[in-house]
């Protein structure tokens, strides 16, 4: 993607930026104004076989549509899922793997241990490497990283000839130790490169210098496997922004939640854009959480037609792992998928939307999911042939959703199929009448998505009852209110712009890089001198992979981190050095004090007395924080007078069944005036439920803000 | 609360979801807790810990979904237990009852119970109950040698831990004084006593919220249920009696250890009895009853009911017996550490006799048990200790080859190499698939490991295998062939693991790990799939 006439996006003088989040059905753009924060919108259908073309059109239509110049667009910012459908649709390349000798098996023997103890039926996800593309060439560091065995030329020669006769475009390399001295992977890339010209290489101590041979391996392979795809993915898109004289350089939302420079990305290592898409969502929902939010503290909850997701935000910044999963084969659950060795946002997945079927288990019981009906034949009352009942006809039944004006009236809905369906398949062994049946149906998909939620915070040690719950998607705002109920949370947020909050996320998010670099020593025994040129070394890498972006010479930001354990413990908590800090002995013993507290955090007690400090990894991550960007998402109206439109009959336990609810039109809903449930608000894409006894009004923003009654009260 | 909310009290079915939904959330959110707080490495990395809660009566109303099965049943009968000692009638909120027992236990002394009784409006309404394993708990740990429990470490009868919510300091000085890392193993107890609050908490907002006096009608729907659903699978097995002999190598396979299972399938009912199999002897092979009980019940779960959650439904159409002083049910005080070793092989005997009712839905056996190893020794003058495993392959499944190297029936995690080699001065070289180590036939056996590894001490170990597979090989199914036997090789000898081996530097260890067996006729499997393993040279 040579093109002589680019100018890195920070130069070029432009007065507005670009976001593109290609989600499965819809590639959603908006546009903000840098000069008064003021967006635009637009929504194209996203173009499966070549992404990047819904991406353009998306991209120029509604440039056009706003009558805003590309020439004044300074920087596009992207989310996408080219890289995870690669691997979800196992479409990308023919992929070889070389190890150390004896280890070829690594990558499939995984850690040995099964996700459900009961299943004898229990899948893993199938290598991505054939065991006949996995070679071995002979060589072999210690666990200090010096050489036992140097590398043997001869066999690496026959490993590659190999793999080239098996056909593969990409050849990962993960070598035993590779974290603490890469000089023989180095070396080993060299070779190949020159014996196997054009083939993509990926290289373990680059992709995820860590330790855990599988972790590391498995997230190399990844990586060469999406690396061809992507490649040419990013290359048509930036061609295609170029032509359109926008900035030919994208940046892309990677899974830590930064943005970097989409050359470096695929370059590097492709695979830190795996999740991009729900990155930037969570990047959003943090945003969102900032602005309405005393605290920052939240839950994000995204629920769509055949999936929700969530995740943690603390203190304004959505929670991040370094032990990622994605690509699982059973329900989402962990252990059933792929891990990656890569700092990730946090999500939880469960396999339950507006589409999941509901029906009666053998223990007589009402369940609902897995089983989803999908947009076809979907839900009874969309009439196209659906018979099942779904979360979605109960939500009608229960007047939660408007009959006449679903998806802004596009689609009528048909209640007496759903009453019909919910009757005809659960009525008989259940034994109760619809609407009952239909509560039952909200009321256990709420149940078990606030079960996930309290397990998720249960593992954090968080108290749920601080935060709020931001709702997204289009199921998530009916079911928000009550899920806040079960969990305890009094403020529930449903963001304007909820509709396109991956694309907002991108234009929120931060330019960022983060290394890693293995070192493994007792804390008394560190070398800080070593430590200095390490994070010098890394903030210098990580500062040329965001230059692209931020322009050469821009005041970055090095934010270093300590990975550490007690001795001889097996996990480690990350410890940020305090921002500033010279990184020399007399850092010692704060970071002893900051292990200690984030170890309690962590852990919920403080670490065994006597027990020596023991560092594993300097994390270093590079920023260029931008100026908070005062993002005008949509004025609400000045007065209530137009915002009742109507009243329906809705279903609510705590009023005994139906009662007459108030039917809002939300973008009428002046700012700063309470409201009292129970009430319906309407808008385009979902409608909010708002039980009986809590209140809402619009904030200053435009965010919908819920609270509910005060524990005491509550039902 | 108001008055519309008693309305939904009734235990319609949909309320018995939500509530059952519920209460699984709230044992889940306390053993989370535990594990999130435990300093034992073993309750953290292996999942080697419980919790539960319990009706008055000491019937198991709903378990953790996340824990090793060397737990099912075995809370109701600790609490059981601890009520003859302090009937309810004298039990105060603020209560817990400890005790580490192992015949009325998990069956070996790490294990610490602990039960306290829940209080609702006044009255006695359950138990909440966990278990862990502790860092320590004196004694010669996991030594072969050890011929009666006093060699196992302290034991701890079942005792008032807190009494009204006064801490019995006595009995905690006790235990400090007799384990080797006591702020670990007094910060474990901590974690566990948390964790019966926490589940108290949640059983008490759920009553209020629901205006339920107790859990009893829930109880009942959540038990009854089970028990209706498990009793209709039992009634699916066709009824008679199914017998057969597993063999077991044991630590020295010129005296194998022989189980004898017999499953009696009545209509609704089920029996396993293990009558005919062998005496206890004077090692740490046995297994009390309580956990040949645990991982009869897994195996039996598996097949019949593996989807509903565990609670006493699923044990009340089923019993299991062993014979007094046999190794399935010892007379205190045998010996018991080891009881994992011998008490993986139920699940298989249990598999291996149910195949015989069920032939198109139990799979072929896997190369259990866990293959442990100790090491120990001294480096540069300090003591080192450690204990890892690896896997064998699984056993085929009626429709689908078995997995390679998986943990069963038990689930422990292999350690990294970089991990191992960091504690251990070891270094491995091969650690690789065993090519036609899974037994062929329809379905192919998952292939079991190769592991080479050298000592690379100066001052030499002792290694001690925990287990061996060298006579008895892991059986085929319908058809199919055995897996593989393990192979053990010592500087390039083959040996059996019988006895500690004192490596010095430069020895070389060789593990050969069975193969799971196979299902159904080799003359029956897909060409495609011949093709497949030839390819990925596996057969």
């Amino acid at each position: 993607m040579a093109h002589a006439s680019h100018r890195p996006g920070s130069d070029r003088q432009g007065t507005h930026r670009l976001a593109i989040d290609v989600g499965g059905t819809f590639t959603d753009v908006v546009v903000v104004d840098d000069r008064d924060g003021s967006l635009r919108f637009g929504k194209v259908l996203s173009t499966p076989h070549d992404p990047s073309e819904g991406s353009l059109t998306g991209a120029t239509g509604t440039l056009d549509r706003h009558a805003i110049a590309a020439a004044g667009v300074g920087e596009v910012i992207h989310a996408t899922t080219v890289a995870t459908n690669a691997v979800l649709e196992r479409r990308g390349a023919a992929t070889g793997l070389i190890t150390t000798r004896g280890f070829r098996d690594t990558l499939e023997m995984g850690r040995e241990s099964r996700y459900d103890i009961y299943d004898f039926g229990l899948r893993l996800p199938e290598p991505l490497v054939p065991r006949q593309l996995r070679v071995e060439v002979d060589e072999r560091l210690d666990h200090l990283g010096a050489v036992v065995r140097p590398l043997d030329e001869a066999t690496v020669a026959a490993a590659v000839a190999r793999l080239v006769d098996g056909g593969v475009r990409a050849i990962a390399i993960s070598l035993l130790y590779s974290h603490l001295n890469p000089e023989h992977e180095r070396r080993l890339l060299e070779l190949v490169r020159a014996a196997a010209p054009g083939i993509e290489i990926s290289v373990s101590h680059e992709v995820a210098g860590e330790v855990r041979e599988y972790e590391r391996t498995s997230t190399v392979v990844v990586d060469a496997y999406v690396k061809p795809l992507v490649r040419r993915y990013v290359e048509r898109l930036a061609e295609g922004l170029g032509q359109a004289g926008l900035p030919d350089r994208p940046a892309l939302m990677l899974s830590h939640g930064g943005i970097g420079s989409a050359t470096e990305v695929v370059r590097r290592f492709p695979v830190r854009m795996i999740e991009s898409g729900p990155a930037a969502g969570a990047i959003a929902a943090a945003f969102f959480a900032r602005q309405a939010l005393p605290g920052g503290d939240a839950i994000a909850f995204d629920m769509g037609g055949t999936t929700a997701k969530m995740s943690l935000i603390l203190d304004g910044a959505p929670s991040v792992t370094h032990q990622y999963e994605v690509a699982h084969v059973h329900r989402f659950k962990h252990g059933s998928g792929i891990p990656l060795q890569i700092s990730a946002i946090e999500l939880l997945e469960i396999g339950a939307g507006g589409g999941s079927i509901a029906h009666v288990n053998d223990l007589g019981l009402l369940n609902v999911g897995p089983h989803s009906a999908g947009a076809v034949p979907g839900p009874a009352c969309y009439g196209r042939g659906g018979e099942r009942p779904t979360v979605t006809d109960a939500d009608l039944v229960l007047g939660y959703l408007d009959p006449e004006h679903f998806l802004g009236g596009e689609m009528k809905l048909d209640v007496e199929a759903s009453r019909a369906a919910i009757d005809r398949h659960l009525g008989g062994p259940l034994g109760m009448d619809a609407e009952r049946i239909a509560w039952g149906i909200h009321d256990v998909v709420n149940e078990s998505m606030a079960a996930a939620v309290r397990a998720h915070a249960a593992e954090k040690g968080v108290d749920l009852r601080r935060f709020g719950l931001i709702a997204f998607g289009g199921a998530g705002p009916l079911h928000a209110e009550a899920i806040a109920r079960k969990l305890g949370v009094g403020r529930v947020l449903c963001p304007f712009g909820a509709g396109v909050a991956s694309a907002i996320g991108c234009l929120v998010a931060t330019p960022a890089a983060d290394l890693v670099s293995a070192y493994t020593v007792l804390l008394p025994a560190a070398d800080w001198a070593e430590i200095q040129r390490r994070f010098a070394a890394m903030g210098a890498e990580a500062g040329g992979m965001i230059a692209d972006l931020v322009g050469a010479g821009a005041a970055t930001r090095l934010r270093a981190a300590f990975e550490m354990r007690c001795e001889g413990q097996g996990y480690s908590v990350i410890v940020e050095a305090p921002e500033g800090a010279a990184l020399d002995a007399g850092l010692s013993g704060e970071l002893e004090t900051r292990f200690a507290g984030v170890y309690a955090q962590v852990y919920g007690h403080r670490p065994p007395a006597g027990v020596a400090l023991e560092l594993v990894n300097l994390r270093a991550r590079v920023e260029h924080p931008r100026p908070a960007t005062p993002l005008h998402l949509w004025r609400p109206a000045s007065d209530g007078a137009q915002a009742l439109k109507g009243r329906r009959r809705a279903w609510f336990p705590s009023a005994g069944g139906y009662t007459d609810a108030g039917v809002y039109d939300r973008y009428a809903l002046p700012a700063g005036t309470w409201f009292q449930g129970p009430a319906i608000v309407e808008e385009r894409e979902t409608s909010t439920v708002v039980g009986p006894g809590s209140r809402f009004q619009h904030d200053p923003s435009g965010h919908l803000v819920i609270e509910l009654p005060s524990a005491e009260a509550q039902p | 609360m108001s008055d519309a909310a008693i309305q939904t009290v009734r235990l319609d079915p949909i309320t018995v979801e939500i509530l059952w939904t519920r209460l699984i959330s709230a044992v889940d959110e306390a053993a989370l807790a535990l594990h999130r707080t435990s300093f034992s490495t073993v309750v953290r990395e292996s999942h080697d810990y419980t919790c539960m809660l319990l009706d008055p009566t000491g019937r198991a109303v709903v378990q953790a979904t996340r824990s090793v099965p060397s737990f099912i049943g075995t809370l109701p009968m600790s609490v059981m237990a601890f009520l003859r000692k302090y009937p309810a009638a004298t039990m105060q909120p603020g209560d817990v009852i400890i005790s580490n027992d192992p015949w009325i236990g998990t069956g070996h002394l790490p294990d610490l119970t602990l039960a306290a009784p829940i209080f609702h409006r006044g009255r006695l309404v359950g138990f909440a109950g966990a278990i862990a394993h502790m860092s320590d708990i004196g004694g010669r740990r996991r030594s072969p040698d050890n011929t009666d429990i006093y060699e196992e470490g302290l034991q701890i009868p079942i005792l008032k831990l807190y009494e009204a919510g006064r801490p019995n300091e006595t009995l905690y000085e006790v235990i400090r004084r007799n384990v080797r890392v006591p702020d670990e193993v007094t910060g474990d107890i901590h974690a566990m006593v948390g964790s019966t609050e926490k589940m108290t908490q949640g059983l008490s907002r759920l009553l209020d919220e629901y205006a339920l006096d107790d859990m009893e009608p829930l109880a009942a729907e959540v038990i009854g249920r089970t028990e209706v659903a498990m009793r209709r699978a039992i009634a699916a097995v066709p009824d008679g009696e199914y017998h057969t002999v597993t063999m077991i190598d044991s630590f020295n396979s010129a005296a194998p250890l022989r189980i004898e299972c017999t499953i009696r399938v009545a209509d609704e009912e089920l029996s396993v009895d293990f009558s005919g199999s062998s005496p206890q002897n004077p090692s740490p092979l046995n297994s009390v009853l309580g956990y040949t009980r645990a991982y009869s019940t897994y195996a039996l779960k598996c097949v019949l009911l593996p989807d509903v959650p565990n609670n006493e439904g699923n044990v009340l159409p089923i019993r299991i017996d062993a014979p007094e002083g046999s190794f399935l049910n010892p007379h205190y005080p045998a010996a018991v550490e080891a009881r994992a070793t011998v008490g993986h092989y139920t699940t298989s005997a249990v598999l291996n006799t149910l195949a015989l009712a069920l032939p198109e839905r139990v799979p072929a056996e896997s190369g259990i048990p866990l293959h442990g190893f100790t090491i120990r020794g001294r480096r540069k003058g300090r003591p080192f200790s450690s204990i890892f495993f690896f896997n064998g392959g699984q056993g085929a499944r009626p429709d689908q080859d078995g997995l390679p190297t998986l943990s069963f029936p038990t689930n422990v995690s292999n350690t990294p190499v970089e991990v191992l080699e960091r504690l251990l001065p070891i270094r491995i070289h091969d650690k690789s698939f065993l090519p036609g180590s899974g037994g062929r036939g329809r379905f192919r056996g998952g292939p079991g490991q190769r592991i080479e590894m050298e000592m690379l001490n100066p001052e030499g170990a002792n290694v001690v295998l925990l287990s061996q597979r060298v006579k008895y090989p892991p059986v085929g199914r319908q058809g199919g062939e055995n897996g593989r036997l393990e192979r053990i090789l010592f500087n390039g000898e083959a040996v059996e693991g019988e006895r500690p081996f004192a490596m010095v530097q430069g020895d070389r260890f060789v593990l050969e790990l069975p193969g799971g067996g196979g299902y159904g006729p080799v003359a029956e499997r897909d060409p495609a799939l011949i093709a497949r393993d030839r390819e990925r040279e596996l057969d």
